[in-house]
């Protein structure tokens, strides 16, 4: 498996390409995904992270701006309004295919302290998802229920989306279900699924079409 | 490992949903994530945009740092790096490098940095470049520090993306020898 002249397999050239950061934005989401699937990738990869990391020491100290800090507590730690739930809830999701919206069907029962679960479902969509999240772990899981797997090269990205706020993300959903920590969801927050490149979406915001979506609520 | 890793308690009580010490690991890390975002991003707006992704990431995922892996600035500093590069690869062709003779600039002056980099545990790794060829050190730094794509790697250097990646390469596992040696 080496490549001449190199003398460096090519899985640890992969690892230590992802860590120098200069591959395409799709080998990078390639190789995120194999961190998540192959423990042996991800022990090369924390291997050079650990090699370049002395290099940190070169990156200077800039003072972000003083409101950043409220702007993600904003986002993060919502007030979530009880009554007027459906006018932020279409607000929330902003750039989201809000036509979809709504035919979705809401199916979610709030027990303390039974775990909080919830479907995800869509208008015309095959695909359904059941949430389920654990008020005592704090632990989130999402499994596919109904519908075929992402096609070849995406991935079906899970979003909360606190009342009014931006849509954030949690992780992608493949095969196993996933299970993730997550410190409180919200009354009045939307779990939702949209198809993203694999990997998931680059920037950190929703890129793909909007496929089903769920809103926490006490029914 | 936590006793001299202030950061590292800082993140493990932010995975226990400590609002306070998720506001004092902000205050102590965000200029260090700040100046990592800018540095690759090179834009204030977005770095800003990163910045605050990259927190809420830490919120949401603090329960999976491990204290006996990582130090805790280094586990800060890889979210906020992948997300930085995520970034910029996902940029539209057209802006990439039309601010390449200010990053040229930046990241090609050995002075400040390279002295910096000498400094503490940072002093193997500095002397192991040493052994690197002028052209290839400086291009594993500016991709590492910098976020700089091989296109742009190769344009600078003026060599074909092909040659760029097996110096790169050459370079690395160079690195790791002298590192393991």
């Amino acid at each position: 498996m080496t490549e001449a002249g190199e003398h460096m397999p090519e899985r640890e050239a992969l690892a230590a390409e992802y860590v120098l950061g200069t591959l395409p934005l799709a080998e990078r989401l390639a190789a995120e995904a194999l961190i998540d699937s192959d423990a042996a990738f991800a022990a090369l990869v924390e291997a050079w992270r650990d090699r370049l990391g002395p290099l940190n020491a070169a990156y200077v100290e800039v003072a972000p701006p003083p409101g950043l800090l409220d702007r993600i507590e904003a986002r993060l730690f919502p007030q979530a309004p009880r009554k007027r739930r459906f006018l932020t809830f279409r607000g929330a999701l902003g750039g989201l295919a809000v036509a979809a919206l709504a035919a979705i069907v809401v199916s979610v029962t709030l027990m303390r302290p039974a775990p909080i679960t919830a479907t995800l479902t869509g208008a015309g969509q095959p695909l359904m998802m059941a949430a389920s999240y654990d008020t005592r772990a704090h632990e989130l899981t999402v499994r596919r229920t109904e519908g075929p797997a992402a096609e070849a090269g995406k991935d079906y990205e899970l979003w909360i989306i606190p009342a009014g706020q931006a849509p954030i993300s949690i992780g992608v959903v493949r095969d196993a279900a996933l299970s993730i920590p997550l410190q409180e969801l919200p009354e009045g927050a939307t779990l939702a699924i949209t198809l993203e490149t694999l990997g998931g979406s680059p920037t950190g915001a929703p890129q793909g079409p909007l496929l089903v979506a769920a809103v926490i609520g006490d029914s | 490992m936590m006793p001299d890793d202030p950061i590292a308690g800082l993140i493990v009580a932010t995975a226990g949903a400590d609002r306070n010490e998720f506001r004092n690991l902000y205050r102590a890390t965000s200029a260090k994530l700040f100046g990592v975002c800018l540095r690759i991003l090179k834009d204030r707006s977005e770095a800003e945009d990163a910045v605050q992704e990259v927190f809420t990431r830490v919120w949401l995922n603090a329960r999976r740092y491990d204290a006996a892996r990582a130090r805790g600035m280094t586990w800060l500093i890889a979210i906020a790096r992948n997300h930085a590069i995520d970034r910029l690869r996902a940029r539209p062709a057209a802006r990439e490098g039309d601010d390449s003779a200010i990053a040229e600039i930046a990241d090609r002056a050995p002075g400040p940095e390279a002295q910096v980099v000498a400094r503490g545990e940072a002093r193997r790794i500095a002397d192991c470049f040493e052994g690197l060829e002028p052209a290839r050190a400086e291009a594993i730094r500016g991709a590492y520090l910098g976020g700089l794509s091989y296109e742009e790697l190769s344009r600078r250097h003026d060599v074909p993306m092909n040659t760029m990646r097996s110096w790169l390469r050459r370079g690395l596992m160079k690195l790791k020898e002298c590192l393991e040696a």
